[in-house]
């Protein structure tokens, strides 16, 4: 809570300005019943008629000055919601920002979608409305109660008591509210997590017939989310009419009481109107509290959670003396490197020595789940080894700085992610300063350029979410054109060419060739024509180099390399006697269109 | 040169341009959605009308407070005689508000029944109806933007229903109970109180149109910057891997920016309603207080002190509702404008239905025909020109060609993903769009490209398409799959929850977990889409493996590049450009002179050599 309020801080001007015209606006609340008073006591009882115009003058005066506060009050509080909202929107986009891959290993974007949308309107609308409209009410109760105080000193003992006695029973019923709002919150986001995996996998959803399946699964999650929300409800407004009834009857009271005064002359009956106004303000007030407490029980398990994700760890930052690196050679040495996943058991990287000159390439080959994505991630530290370490010309990664470490090293991934710009915009993503010709001579060496002229805007095509409307090897093209063009002095294509066609991929392999010369380049593949064109060869097995060497000495070697590119005869086998008959044309004429 | 189709992705190239100026404005008059949002209180009638009964009940009592106050004043206390009368009426009051107060309690329960109800009914609504929408809708729509109705515009119909609804019935009738009592009281002092009224009434409708429009423009910046802030999330790994968290910064803030500025914008418009409200209650109080002591002159004691105080009360408690209302009228824009993002996504029609009554599909042994189809996503350009084919049932097809040829166009085709533009496809027979499309679906099975993996135990990934199966009939056919052995060593084995889009397995084995789903569902017919080319040797020979127990006896429709599976097909469909340019078997496609087939196979083997 405390913290909360800490996002009020660097606001303070605006948050003074409205406590000011907080206190304008209740205080000048309490000029009308005075003017009531004095209208029923010196006009009306006394019949001084001449008083008259000037007490409905101050009236209207005091209403235009409140009507001036009141214009500023409404649009300055909008103003400090948004401006709060933009720091705390902006903390959060920078920690995800800043966040390594393992956060995202375990996390779900429709989780952190509701922090930063819902999560921070909520919070909102806590800082510029609950919070500076309840300060408002408890000033108009305290206000009140000191007109009243002022009024009569007798009757403010009636009146002090049960103020207080609501006071307390308030702030046990808040209690309350806010742990069972808490549990909403939480079913909220566990709804939102089955949406967003129904609508990303809507096309599975359909091909299996599975629509109900997932209505099912949905319902189940909202059926749970009304039920706590009837309960939350049916908590607080069985017992709220409680707090509403003390100053109801403190108004009664007053009139018994203030009547006998009255009559026994102790009291003008002007005062009493008066006393009975204020009280009746103080209900007004009363009533608008309870129900901005309601909202303020949602907000606080909100702000709970934004704060949970701005606590986040960042495990992986420059550290504070940084080495700055303009441009490496690209000599990469991993020494006595061993890695394991927090949420897994057992090490994906045991012990793994490994030297790559500067300018040379390696092809890491391996099962499914060897680590050799693992391998290459922790090159452009997007984790850090658990032991030993991984250095670039020299330099262990965790002592240079992480933008320019990154800057060197371009990476295709598995699957070509693409953002809703333009393609040429997602070709440029690494450097968003590149010409048209370079974004086009990148295209060209990723032949992509061809597919992309007859997209009906060229290179002005928008994408939609994920790439869709572009098949999996038109974005496995993008991506390489988009490390391409940042012209990185090490290159890391993670089986990037896995859903290209055959024939794209011999000519990708042609141009991957050229841009490879004088670039140190890991390769992760699969089809024996890529690796080979490596200059060394690694195996992993179940996170160890098993074999390394060329292709020729693997080969020899008997090992596991020659096996696996055995079983990968053995699929292809049989007719391609008949193939190798025929005496093959030259690559470069297989071109179809 | 490559010719591409023009997928539906592309087709709107404006969709999610950022920081696009013009925003376009919706057209459906203000009263007709709420009408609309109204007839969803409709199966609540009964539950209403307790609500309304309650409600009227208890403003009624709120109201004679101040009538009551002015009895004990005028009639007791001025008069200086305090009797039994006296503490009867006061007795009488806190009854009163007793029963006001076990009134407001039995109607706020009863409201946020009606409304979690209908939210319900809302939510399930709004699913149902986008599960069932066809693929077109999907590719256009991003997931961000569809997540955004159902979280934000819900949740502030939710507001509207939970909350606002009751006070602006409270208000509403608390303000005609109000009128009707000042004017018992006395008719000619009402008049004079009401004077200003029109006023505000004419503020308020000249600021309105300007302050919908602006809530507008708010909403379609908000649906802009949480897709923007989506897309960041699922691809935080790209940015930083390509440095570009300086960049993407600097969208945000201006995505940011844009927003905050089009939200100050009509806040700023419509803070200027305080102020009018303010002044035209002290006028009213003013004009109130001048004719009552001209009262005074004229009739001699007409204006008793009572009257006055029950006046002021009134003036009071009928603008304080005004100015809350206010407050209500921003709501009640911005719930119009979510109800018509929510109304805009339910009037969104499927593209792709089932026919009236149409029959459910019979089990078929899976002999597909394609009679002519012609094919077109946008209507412009032809994706599939008058294709022919006959695949026999029980046979492994291979769908051979380019990047954009039609070969996944065909196989969305067959699952009626889209309807063909022209011609018609048959499964034993049936034209597919005569029958239940859920009774077609049963019985294909897809193994896509990317295979998606749920949040959910694996277990039930596994069983997706026939959530019945036992845990044996799971293990059996990850057994077949070829990927019980890694499942096992799982820490909690089936049981494992998956992570989002199961990012903790690779994707060989995501490959081999969509292997082990198709052979579940046992269908007769299978699509598979490239499903074979992301691994590396030897998980792929565990995947032919097990794709070759999946595809025995079924029909199989196989888009892939690997030659190892195309040669066992009994029918190879050559296609370019939309059209089939070659079909036969390997050995009779791969010694033609000049065949496309025979160049693509001669690529593969020098690339695999």
């Amino acid at each position: 809570m405390r913290r909360l309020l800490g996002f009020l801080r660097p606001h303070w001007l605006l948050v003074l300005w409205l406590g000011v015209l907080n206190l304008a606006l209740a205080g000048l609340m309490t000029v009308a019943p005075m003017v009531t008073k004095a209208i029923v006591d010196d006009v009306i009882t006394a019949r001084q008629i001449a008083l008259l115009p000037g007490y409905i003058a101050l009236l209207f005066g005091v209403a235009l000055i409140r009507a001036i506060a009141q214009y500023f009050y409404g649009r300055d509080r909008e103003l400090l919601g948004q401006v709060v909202i933009t720091d705390i929107r902006t903390a959060l986009y920078k920690k995800l920002l800043a966040l390594q891959y393992s956060f995202y290993d375990n996390e779900q974007t429709g989780r952190l979608m509701s922090r930063i949308t819902s999560d921070v309107e909520s919070t909102r609308v806590f800082l510029a409305f609950i919070l500076i409209d309840a300060a408002l009410q408890v000033t108009v109760i305290f206000v009140m109660l000191f007109a009243l105080i002022t009024l009569d000193a007798a009757m403010a003992v009636i009146a002090v008591v049960p103020t207080l006695l609501s006071g307390i029973t308030l702030y046990v019923l808040y209690q309350r509210w806010r742990s069972i709002n808490r549990n909403i919150q939480e079913q909220n986001a566990v709804a939102s997590g089955v949406l967003q995996d129904s609508l990303s996998g809507i096309k599975v959803v359909k091909s299996f017939a599975q629509e109900e399946q997932e209505q099912g699964k949905y319902e189940k999650a909202v059926k749970e989310l009304r039920r706590l929300n009837i309960l939350a409800n049916f908590r607080w407004y069985t017992r709220y009419p409680f707090i509403n009834t003390v100053p109801r009857l403190m108004q009664l009271t007053l009139i018994a009481i203030g009547g006998y005064q009255v009559i026994s002359g102790g009291i003008s009956i002007g005062t009493l109107v008066a006393s009975i106004s204020y009280t009746g303000l103080m209900l007004g007030a009363a009533n608008a509290l309870g129900t901005q407490l309601t909202a303020l029980g949602q907000t606080s398990t909100a702000a709970v959670r934004i704060f949970e994700m701005l606590d986040e760890p960042v495990r992986i930052k420059s550290s504070e003396h940084a080495i700055r690196l303009n441009e490496v050679k690209g000599e990469v040495l991993y020494q006595n490197v061993g890695f394991k996943y927090m949420t897994a058991k057992a090490h994906t990287l045991k012990d793994i020595n490994l030297h790559i000159p500067a300018g040379t390439s390696l092809a890491v080959v391996g099962a499914t789940g060897a680590g050799k994505t693992t391998l290459v991630h922790l090159l452009g530290r997007f984790y850090d080894p658990t032991s030993g370490s991984v250095m670039v010309d020299g330099h262990d990664v965790r002592t240079v700085d992480l933008d320019d470490l990154r800057r060197q090293i371009g990476i295709v991934a598995q699957d070509g992610l693409l953002f809703s710009a333009s393609i040429g915009d997602n070709i440029a993503l690494g450097r968003p300063d590149a010409t048209q010709e370079e974004i086009e001579r990148a295209a060209n060496l990723a032949q992509a350029h061809a597919f992309i002229i007859a997209l009906p805007d060229g290179y002005k095509t928008m994408i939609g979410e994920r790439g869709i409307g572009l098949s999996g090897g038109q974005r496995q093209r993008v991506a390489i054109a988009r490390a391409i063009l940042l012209n990185p002095k090490i290159l890391i294509l993670d089986d990037s060419m896995s859903a290209v066609d055959a024939e794209t991929e011999r000519l990708l392999q042609d141009a991957i060739g050229s841009v490879m010369q004088g670039r140190t380049t890991i390769l992760i593949a699969h089809r024996m024509s890529t690796v080979q064109k490596a200059d060394r060869i690694i195996v992993l097995r179940e996170g160890e180099i098993v074999e390394q060497g060329t292709h020729e000495e693997l080969l020899r070697s008997g090992g596991y390399y020659q096996h696996v590119l055995e079983l990968q005869r053995m699929t292809a086998s049989e007719s391609m006697e008949d193939v190798l008959n025929r005496a093959p044309e030259p690559v470069n004429t297989l071109r179809v269109d | 040169m490559l010719r591409t189709i023009r997928k539906p992705g592309v087709t709107t190239p404006q969709q999610n341009k950022p920081n696009e100026k013009k925003v376009e404005l919706s057209t459906t008059p203000a009263r007709q959605v709420l009408a609309r949002l109204f007839t969803y209180l409709s199966p609540y009638r009964r539950r209403m009308l307790l609500t309304i009964v309650t409600y009227m009940m208890c403003v009624t009592i709120a109201q004679f407070y101040p009538f009551i106050d002015r009895i004990l004043i005028d009639q007791y206390i001025a008069l200086k005689v305090i009797d039994q009368g006296f503490y009867l009426v006061i007795v009488v009051a806190v009854v009163l508000h007793v029963i006001n107060m076990i009134g407001f309690g039995v109607r706020s329960v009863s409201i946020t029944h009606i409304s979690q109800d209908l939210l319900f009914d809302l939510r399930s609504q709004l699913f149902r109806h986008v599960e069932h929408l066809s693929f077109n809708f999907h590719e256009l729509w991003p997931v961000g933007k569809t997540m955004s109705r159902f979280l934000s515009d819900v949740s502030t119909l939710n507001d509207f229903l939970t909350n606002q609804i009751a006070t602006v019935f409270h208000d509403a009738t608390s303000a005609v109970i109000i009128v009707i009592l000042m004017f018992i009281i006395d008719p000619g002092m009402a008049l004079v109180a009401l004077v200003t009224l029109p006023i505000l009434v004419i503020a308020a409708a000249v600021l309105r149109p300007r302050i919908h429009a602006g809530w507008e423009v708010v909403r379609e910046y908000n649906t802009r910057f949480n897709i923007f802030l989506a897309e960041n999330i699922s691809g935080m790994r790209v940015i930083q891997a390509f440095v570009r968290e300086m960049t993407n910064y600097n969208q945000f803030r201006q995505s940011n920016d844009t927003l905050v500025r089009s939200w100050l914008d009509v806040t700023n418009i419509s803070a200027r309603l305080g102020p009018i409200v303010e002044i035209t209650r002290a006028a009213g109080l003013a004009a109130v207080l001048y004719v009552a002591s001209n009262q005074i002159g004229l009739t001699n004691h007409s204006l008793t002190v009572g009257t006055l105080v029950a006046f002021t009360s009134y003036i009071n408690a009928l603008w304080g509702p005004i100015s809350t209302f206010t407050n209500v009228y921003l709501v009640l824009q911005a719930t119009i404008a979510s109800a018509e993002k929510i109304f805009e996504l339910l009037d969104t029609p499927p593209k792709v239905v089932d026919a009236p009554n149409a029959p459910a599909l019979p089990k078929v042994t899976g002999e597909i025909t394609l009679d002519h189809v012609t094919f077109t996503y946008d209507g412009t350009r032809n994706v599939l020109h008058d294709i022919s084919l006959n695949f026999e049932a029980g046979h492994l097809v291979a769908l051979v060609g380019q990047t954009g040829s039609g070969k996944t166009t065909i196989a969305s085709l067959i699952n009626r993903f889209y309807d063909v533009t022209g011609g018609r496809i048959l499964i034993d027979g049936h034209d597919i769009r005569s029958i239940s499309l859920k009774s077609l679906h049963s019985q294909i099975a897809v193994v896509m490209q990317e295979p998606f993996i749920f949040t959910d135990t694996l277990m039930n990934n596994i069983r997706y398409g026939r959530p019945d199966a036992t845990l044996a009939d799971v293990i059996a056919a990850a057994k077949m799959a070829n990927c019980h052995d890694f499942l096992v060593k799982l820490p909690e084995g089936y049981e494992t929850l998956a992570h989002e889009r199961g990012s903790q397995f690779s994707g060989g084995q995501k490959q081999l977990i969509s292997i082990a789903r198709a052979i579940l569902a046992d269908t007769p017919i299978l699509v598979l889409d490239e499903a074979t080319s992301a691994v590396d040797t030897q998980t792929e020979m565990l995947i032919q493996e097990a794709l070759e127990r999946l595809m025995k006896g079924r029909t199989a429709i196989v888009i892939a590049h690997r030659l190892s599976t195309i040669r066992k097909a009994s029918q190879i469909v050559v296609l370019k450009e939309g059209k089939i340019v070659e079909i036969g078997n390997h050995e009779s496609l791969v010694n033609r002179p000049g065949g496309y087939y025979a160049r693509l196979c001669r690529a593969q083997m020098v690339g695999e050599h």
